[in-house]
């Protein structure tokens, strides 16, 4: 946004954001169109695109703005027909196919359904199917998309409720004759909104495939096109689950298909940042259609069963993290705020400071008593919980009352502890439900070949 | 050929230099010296077109051809990383690349925009890993801005600070193989206006620009750090972009033959407008029956294709530049847009083919006219159509002169056609780097700083030898110019004899550098030092002197002792030098009565001391031991 002093000028001259202007300045004279403000450009600044394409900035100080008579910019076509290459077959417009397979595509926002306006440079969400087609035309081959949009969140501004609400749009869709559902979404929680539709959709036996991009959608070289062509095979496969689909590798090659309850982002950056934690990926997707299975336990699709959503949720569960010196006084800060849960991300096989005057077990074992629940994950992200090997184990594990939170990834311990909580508050249950198997989340093997997939 | 009146053809010419700088990559902390060793990954991408402001058509076109493409991009280790490979969003702008776009910007006298910009430009081909290449407008033109020639003021329209694109390396079928040690080397890119007046002026113009850009520190030299595009029209001829001239040398023939190009393409244009020559359509005759037994390889078993093009005859051999008819001309078209390799037509030496009884056949069977023109092409069905319709565009467009497109820089100076000439570049903001805000502050800082121009460093050095040493101008200019002046004037500094040490800094390095590969770079002031120092302790003779450094240039790390020993030198006494004198008189006793003997006998008693004695020393013996 222009700073009061620009917006109060343009708005006496008449000069909307698009506007051909003169910009005179210490006897100089620059023609170009008005563009908005970039998002942490200095506000004092005008911003010209000069006739040239380039944007340049102009501080307001000394400087004079008209409207000037716009002037249309050269035709692109012929530079597109050289693009084009040796191929000039001229291509009929792509619409969806609609004998092909039904499947919902809920959008969320996030980089992959965005689009850029060229002209501003400003960052849209795609509202409608069609639009989705100029940038992925192939999909009209593979499925027949209905869009909707019941949210638009960068996935960061995501809380349980929008899970929540998901949920129920996932089964209305899927319920209503839906061979599949895909979910656009932005990536940081991806994978806590993965675990969340895991243990919310109760019977679920159709694919339910999130899918998001980590480049963006403006360039050539963006993932966005290739996971959306493969999350629609994986929304057409055999495998009735939720489940993350995003580049397998930094080529443009597959996509895995990685089950709600096991994926996490491993790196800020890579299009292949999604992996599969403590057991192989579903499937390796390609964008032609092949699915390679690479694990075989999965629930298979049934078409002809209903989606039940079962989102009861209490959302005061703190994760909290140990790590030498770490003062449990936190915990009891918590407590007093209410909060009726926790996940602790342990060290090493899932170690909590034991002894010496920070130690936590006193700590945990009062609240424990008191009702509430302390789940333990590994901070190694791989392997599995041991409440045996060490006495400091055997101390936390049976004297204070912890609950091994076995193989499964913290984020997941949180949105499964949230879930139960939302059902029963009595510790015995609390424990059975929390080591019980529901959506995958507790792999009872690990193979050399889960490390680092 | 006759001289051009350049300013009667109205030639208008401008330049496009795009120089590299030799400091980190521009928004990563890579190295830029592309030495391409230790490849770190290889990584295959596809790339999709986006939308914009293209057409519905042209995007589902483009799909189509990008689909079956795909790129293959090699990363080495220091210079590729996780930006270069798209993976991770771009670093802070390289500080020393950015000061250096400011200051040249100055040196032309452009206007700096208060908030620069980074800009996305979109490219397709692969060539950038990410789809767009970052550019950046550092420089606008403002009265007075461009740089003086001898032929008035060239402006200088823009500056832009951008980055380079991946170089080719393989292309295999649909699979192009691509290095990203170029990409995202800072590249300046100026433009002149199309104030150059003549081929001459524009070799002129390049020059003074590029000793503009030598006079900064972080400008990268050598082969391909340098590219310079040339704009070209002449009056009623439209603008041709030249791409690809690496050498200088090339500008005023690139020039030249554009100008005559231009100008034979409208005299054809004339011509036709005389006879009212109407467009012609691609309308095909199946004509295979009469080549297919041909000897020709061209239409051998081949579908053979034919168009005939009415009253057009002579034209196809007519020269465009000497190098060019405008049959081959429109044969380029033909390799360029479609997948036959050309054509073949009435006008040329159809021996040559071995087709003049076809021809002679097909002339009859079309009823062609003397003044008819007859095309022919072979291959695939659809194929040929395309190419038929290319050869007719081409003709039509005769009709109207020149058309606008973008041609390739040949190295003998002629050029062809590359692709055609692009609108307004597809850019928008780069929304992963704040807008660069540049204050009066840092402007008068860099201004402050602003170095030498280097003609006029030039210039101060060549005066100081001149006031130190006697030595021949054309010396002293070798020594500047390779930049030898410092060390030159330490060797004079601690007393050596000017004159060796001149010509060994220009005649001995360059001897060494081109006859014998040696890499000079590594030669530091030690070196030379400490070579100069054992020649005036008598350690060494003079004649040594290119074969110590060159073992200095092999290792660098050797102490002189090392080098020395190594080459078994050490001037031989004057006992022993007179034994080989003796023996090498008794091998050869008539060359005592050749009047050449003393000559002679001087070269074949050098080649065995190999150095390792002082040529007058040895005259010296060889005069006292024949006069015996």
């Amino acid at each position: 946004m222009y700073s009061p002093k620009i917006r109060g000028m343009l708005r006496r001259k008449k000069i909307r954001i698009g506007d051909h202007v003169l910009i005179e300045k210490s006897r100089k004279r620059y023609f170009g169109m008005l563009m908005p403000k970039p998002e942490f450009g200095d506000p004092g600044t005008i911003v010209i695109k000069l006739d040239n394409g380039y944007n340049v900035g102009f501080d307001v100080k000394g400087l004079k703005i008209s409207k000037a008579k716009f002037e249309e910019p050269e035709s692109v076509e012929e530079e597109m027909r050289y693009e084009l290459g040796k191929t000039s077959k001229s291509l009929l417009k792509v619409d969806f196919d609609p004998r092909k397979p039904k499947v919902a595509l809920i959008s969320t926002g996030g980089t992959i359904i965005s689009r850029v306006d060229y002209r501003t440079g400003g960052v849209y969400a795609v509202e409608n199917p069609k639009e989705l087609l100029h940038n992925v035309p192939e999909l009209s081959k593979i499925v027949n998309l209905k869009m909707s949009n019941p949210l638009n969140k960068m996935s960061e501004d995501f809380d349980p409720s929008d899970w929540v609400s998901l949920a129920k749009h996932v089964a209305r869709e899927l319920n209503s004759g839906k061979k599949g559902v895909i979910i656009t979404h932005g990536t940081d929680t991806l994978h806590y909104t993965s675990a969340a539709l895991s243990f919310f959709l109760k019977g679920l036996r159709k694919p339910v495939v999130l899918v998001g991009a980590q480049r963006s959608s403006d360039r050539g070289s963006s993932d966005a096109g290739m996971n959306l062509v493969c999350a629609s095979h994986a929304a057409l496969s055999n495998i009735g689950e939720v489940g993350i689909c995003m580049h397998g590798s930094t080529n443009d090659d597959y996509c895995l298909f990685i089950r709600g309850t096991h994926a996490r982002k491993m790196d800020s950056e890579r299009r292949d940042a999604f992996r599969s934690i403590n057991e192989y990926p579903l499937a390796e997707v390609w964008p032609d259609g092949r699915i390679e299975m690479k694990n075989r336990n999965y629930k298979k699709r049934k078409d002809n069963t209903k989606v039940k959503v079962d989102s009861k949720f209490e959302p005061k569960i703190a994760i909290l993290k140990v790590y030498p010196g770490a003062d449990p006084d936190v915990i009891n800060y918590y407590v007093s705020k209410s909060y009726k849960g926790f996940v602790i991300e342990a060290t090493g096989l899932g170690h909590v400071p034991t002894n010496g005057k920070n130690e936590w077990i006193s700590t945990i074992k009062k609240h424990t008593a008191n009702g509430i629940p302390f789940v333990t994950t590994l901070q190694t992200i791989y392997g599995r919980i041991n409440t045996n090997v060490y006495t400091n184990l055997r101390i936390l594990y049976r004297d204070a009352g912890a609950i091994p939170g076995d193989n499964m990834l913290t984020e997941v311990a949180f949105v499964k502890l949230g879930w139960i909580l939302g059902h029963t508050k009595n510790m015995e249950e609390i424990k059975r439900m929390i080591s019980t198997n529901y959506a995958g989340e507790i792999t009872k093997r690990t193979l050399a070949g889960h490390f680092l997939y | 050929m006759s001289e051009i009146d350049y300013s009667k053809i109205g030639l208008k010419c401008g330049l496009e230099l795009h120089q590299q700088l030799s400091t980190k990559k521009l928004f990563c902390r890579c190295s830029s010296r592309m030495k391409e060793k230790n490849l770190e990954s290889e990584f295959e991408r596809k790339m999709r077109p986006v939308a914009g402001e293209m057409g519905e058509i042209d995007i589902a076109a483009m799909h189509e051809t990008l689909r079956d493409r795909s790129f293959v991009y090699h990363a080495y280790e220091d210079e590729a990383c996780l930006v270069d490979s798209d993976e991770s969003p771009p670093q802070s702008i390289d500080e020393e690349a950015l000061e250096t776009a400011l200051a040249v910007s100055l040196m032309f006298n452009l206007e700096i925009p208060e908030e620069l910009h980074v800009m996305r430009k979109t490219v397709l081909d692969g060539s950038a890993c990410s789809g767009f290449q970052r550019t950046i407008v550092v420089g606008m033109e403002k009265e007075k801005s461009g740089i003086k020639t001898s032929r008035d003021l060239v402006r200088v329209t823009t500056l832009c600070l951008e980055e380079d694109a991946c170089k080719i390396k393989k292309t295999e079928g649909n699979r192009i193989y691509y290095s990203l040690s170029r990409q995202g080397i800072p590249l300046l890119e100026l433009r002149t206006d199309p104030d150059i007046k003549s081929p001459d002026h524009a070799l002129e113009t390049a020059k003074k620009i590029g000793l503009i850009f030598r006079s900064f520190p972080a400008i990268r030299r050598g082969i391909g750090t340098i590219r310079q595009d040339v704009n070209i029209s002449i009056k009623g001829g439209e603008r041709i972009e030249i791409k690809g001239a690496q050498d200088l040398k090339l500008l005023p023939k690139l020039v030249e033959n554009e100008a005559l190009r231009q100008k034979n393409l409208l005299g054809i244009k004339r011509e036709l407008k005389k006879i009212k020559f109407k467009k012609v359509k691609p309308r095909m005759v199946h004509v295979s029956h009469i080549f297919k037994g041909s000897e020709s390889r061209i239409t051998k078993n081949k579908a053979t294709y034919a168009i005939l093009i009415p009253n057009f005859a002579g034209l196809l051999k007519r020269k465009l530049t000497p190098d060019r008819t405008l049959g081959s001309e429109i044969a380029n078209y033909v390799r360029v847009k479609s997948e036959l390799k050309g054509i073949i037509h009435s006008d040329e030496d159809l021996e040559k083919y071995k087709l003049s009884k076809e021809f002679g056949i097909l002339r009859k069977r079309l009823k062609a006219r003397k003044g008819d023109t007859l095309i022919i092409a072979s291959g695939e069905k659809e194929s040929v159509r395309k190419t038929m319709r290319i050869v007719c565009e081409r003709i039509n467009q005769l009709i109207k002169g020149v058309p606008k497109e973008v041609r390739r820089a040949k190295e003998t100076g002629d050029t062809e056609y590359m692709r055609p000439l692009p609108g307004a570049a597809r850019l928008y903001p780069e929304t992963d780097i704040r807008p660069i805000k540049i204050s009066g502050k840092i402007l008068r800082e860099i201004r402050k700083n602003l170095p030498e121009l280097i003609e006029e460093r030039e210039r101060k050095e060549k005066e100081e030898i001149k006031k130190r040493a006697k030595i021949s101008d054309e010396i002293i200019d070798q020594i500047v110019r390779m930049g030898r002046k410092e060390i030159f004037d330490k060797l004079i500094g601690s007393g050596f004899d000017p004159k060796t040490v001149s010509s060994t800094l220009t005649s001995t390095l360059r001897y060494l550098e081109k006859k014998e590969g040696v890499n000079i770079n590594v030669l530091k002031d030690r070196h030379f030092l400490e070579t100069f120092g054992a020649l005036k302790r008598r350690r060494i003779p003079k004649e040594a002197i290119p074969e110590v450094l060159k073992s200095f240039a092999d290792n660098p790390k050797q102490t002189l002792d090392e080098v020395i020993r190594k080459l078994g030198m050490g001037v031989i006494s004057r006992d022993d030098l007179r034994l080989i004198v003796q023996k090498t008189i008794t091998e050869n006793p008539n060359l005592v009565k050749d009047p050449r003997g003393k000559k002679i006998m001087l070269g074949l008693v050098m080649q065995k001391v190999r150095g390792k004695a002082d040529a007058r020393k040895v005259i010296e013996i060889i005069e006292e031991e024949m006069r015996e």
